[in-house]
């Protein structure tokens, strides 16, 4: 078992989890998504997040549209669907869930020590 | 000093360094093929990739004339990933997607290559290349080889070419490559399934994301419509090419496979003497020998099969490789010479067929006279046994190889200046020009016996062997007195020809019949008034107080003779010879 492994599967997860989050509080292009996941370290290397884009949007939680830019091609701005909005919440309350559950396993063991 | 190449990343423009371009056209290819296993986002992540990559790009430059250069490209690859970050991320999420993955991967990066196995060699290792990439061992290649050059030394040349053309194995990946996954009948359909059913694919990932659209705006969603037929029509477009490539192939490849195989028969067929096919004259009439027109044949097509073939694979897949540039002179050039060499060959053969026919006549002196009876017969060669070369009879005259043939006729004439008979032997026979035809006609070698007044002509002459064929032919016309009386012994049946005489009798119908030559001219003496022997024959004739009248139709034809007392006379005849009036 590597740790590379369990650390990615880790952030795999999460990095869905928190596209939607970045995308519910407005629609943005790739490279937004790209800064604010980069600013929170979620993300070591920019390819990860397109497969990632498209399953999501083909698993109909994202939808996008094009929309011209003043610096360039036309962009591909992604918005959440009513889908994602639903699969967000639900995510929220797991990830809620796994935090308190983690926090208080890992605090438990740290004080048997 | 560096070329540099044009390209569009998601709608900007780029000059970019050929070797940059290479090294970013090589990342994009590794991350297609390591999300092959997901065909329907394939070209969309692909291409939000170039977009991304491009805007990395745009970032960079410091103004519009620079060009991308290595280490511009070598930053984006840092930023993005390395390939296999992008089918991990795959990987990780669906476990199952793994093992089907890893089949993949195998499959893309270890198709076998056709290299020269120098590690393993007799001559320049193409054979033991051969056996890598057919799987096979190396000696029945090399058994292989050692045959076919029986085939006219095809596969001397066959093997030149691939000495020249298929590059060494080198570095270990290429020595790993020569080895890789076989390529079989049943791998290349695998190929041509895969390609198929990637278009079918798009076609559906197409038209599942047209359903998926919002019809709310009309017309935006009736740009959609046209922009699905347009990619509809696009994709079949593909379907249509694909499936002409895979044609191509097939073609190219039955092609290669009959050629070789033809050659091969035809030449060892030759070597072991059968002769039981019989090549077109154009081989036997040619300058060139025959071995080397075959060799010139096979250069000549199997070349543009093989341009065809790997045109078939580029079709197919965008991935095979291009032959080199080297290669692809090499092969032009091969081919124009042997194009060359044919269209040389056919040049010559055409100015040896416009052929003059020349003449070479004996005259014999004969000791017969006036009121002598002759008997004319043939001869046929005793025991004899034929065999065929360069498709003519030949047979063994005094342990020499001769040609044979039958193509003998016989006529008996008037001598106009003498009382003496003669025998005049008319030797014929065709060549490049007068000279040549002349000796051809010359090397004719044919016989007869006369004892007690009896001819003896052979049926038959013979004459020197040559792959050209020179229409060799003998007239025997025999010339006699008036006085003299000939008779047709049965033999001479289907060696007469146009024997005039009185009677107009045609010349099959002569034999077994005595004819007297008289001032009129030759006389059958114990034929039959009227209706002879003869078949098919309607006769006339009237006699007036002052002449005569005769109308004969038979197979020869019409003949209308009118005679009248004062000794004028009006003959019309119509025949196989035309229409003739006396």
């Amino acid at each position: 078992m590597k740790i590379e492994n369990t650390k990615a599967q880790m952030r795999k997860g999460i990095l869905e989890f928190c596209i939607l989050g970045i995308l519910e509080r407005k629609p943005a292009y790739t490279s937004e998504i790209l800064v604010v996941l980069k600013d929170a370290e979620l993300l070591v290397v920019e390819g990860t997040i397109y497969p990632l884009l498209t399953r999501l949007k083909n698993a109909g939680l994202l939808s996008y549209k094009w929309e011209e830019s003043t610096s360039g091609p036309p962009r591909k701005y992604y918005a959440i669907t009513e889908n994602g909005a639903l699969f967000l919440k639900e995510l929220n309350t797991t990830w809620h869930n796994l935090s308190k559950a983690v926090n208080i396993v890992t605090t438990k063991t740290n004080q048997n020590e | 000093m560096n070329k540099t190449v044009n390209i569009n990343l998601g709608g900007i423009f780029f000059h970019i360094d050929e070797d940059a371009y290479i090294k970013l056209k090589k990342y994009l290819d590794a991350i297609r093929r390591s999300l092959s296993d997901d065909p329907q986002g394939k070209d969309e992540i692909l291409h939000d990739i170039e977009a991304r990559i491009g805007e990395l790009l745009e970032e960079q430059k410091k103004n519009d004339r620079q060009v991308v250069n290595m280490a511009a490209i070598e930053r984006v690859i840092n930023i993005m990933g390395k390939p296999e970050d992008y089918a991990g991320d795959e990987a990780l999420f669906d476990e199952e997607l793994k093992s089907k993955q890893h089949k993949q991967k195998t499959h893309n990066t270890k198709t076998r290559k056709l290299f020269r196995d120098t590690e393993d060699k007799f001559l320049g290792g193409v054979s033991s290349g051969l056996a890598h990439y057919f799987d096979i061992d190396v000696t029945i290649i090399r058994l292989i080889w050692f045959i076919s050059i029986f085939g006219y030394g095809t596969g001397a040349l066959a093997y030149l070419i691939l000495w020249i053309i298929l590059p060494e194995a080198k570095t270990t990946a290429e020595k790993l490559q020569m080895q890789g996954d076989p390529v079989t009948v049943s791998n290349i359909e695998k190929k041509i399934k895969e390609e198929l059913s990637d278009v079918s694919d798009r076609i559906k990932s197409e038209y599942e994301n047209l359903k998926k659209k919002d019809y709310s705006n009309v017309k935006s969603g009736l740009q959609e419509v046209i922009d699905f037929i347009i990619k509809l029509v696009n994709i079949l477009f593909q379907f249509v090419e694909k499936t002409v490539g895979a044609l191509l192939i097939i073609i190219a490849f039955i092609t290669l496979v009959s050629l070789l195989i033809g050659s091969f028969s035809l030449g060892s067929l030759e070597f072991l003497n059968v002769s039981a096919i019989e090549y077109p004259p154009f081989f036997y009439n040619s300058i060139f020998p025959m071995w080397m027109l075959n060799v010139l044949l096979f250069v000549a097509i199997a070349i543009p099969s093989i341009s065809l073939f790997t045109l078939g694979l580029r079709i197919l897949s965008k991935e095979n490789k291009r032959l080199s540039r080297t290669t692809k002179s090499v092969l032009t050039g091969l081919w124009l010479v042997a194009i060359l060499g044919i269209a040389v060959s056919a040049i010559e053969l055409g100015l040896n067929h416009q052929s003059k026919s020349n003449i070479v006549s004996v005259k014999k002196t004969l000791n017969i006279k006036a009121n002598d009876t002759i008997t004319i017969q043939m001869h046929s060669k005793e025991n004899l046994t034929y065999t065929q070369k360069y498709g003519q009879k030949t047979i063994l005259e005094n342990n020499i190889e001769k040609r044979y043939n039958n193509h003998v006729t016989v006529a008996v004439r008037e001598t106009k200046d003498s009382i003496n008979s003669y025998l005049k032997i008319i030797k014929r026979a065709s060549g490049k020009n007068l000279k040549n035809a002349k000796n051809n006609a010359e090397t004719i070698s044919y016989h007869y016996t006369i004892k007690d007044k009896q001819l003896v002509l052979d049926n038959y002459l013979t004459a020197i062997l040559r792959k050209q064929r020179f229409s060799q032919q003998v007239t025997v016309i025999l010339y006699v007195p008036q006085g003299v009386t000939v008779f047709f012994d049965d033999t001479t049946a289907d060696c007469l020809d146009d024997v005039r005489n009185i009677q107009q009798i045609n010349d099959d119908d002569m034999i077994n019949h005595y004819f007297k030559m008289t001032a009129q001219g030759f006389d059958c003496t114990d034929c039959k008034k009227g209706n002879d022997n003869q078949d098919n024959e309607w006769k006339t004739s009237k006699k007036h107080n002052k002449g005569s009248f005769k109308v004969k139709i038979d197979h020869n034809g019409l003949d209308i003779k009118v005679k009248s007392d004062s000794k004028d006379s009006t003959a019309i005849t119509f025949d196989k010879n035309g229409f003739r009036i006396k």
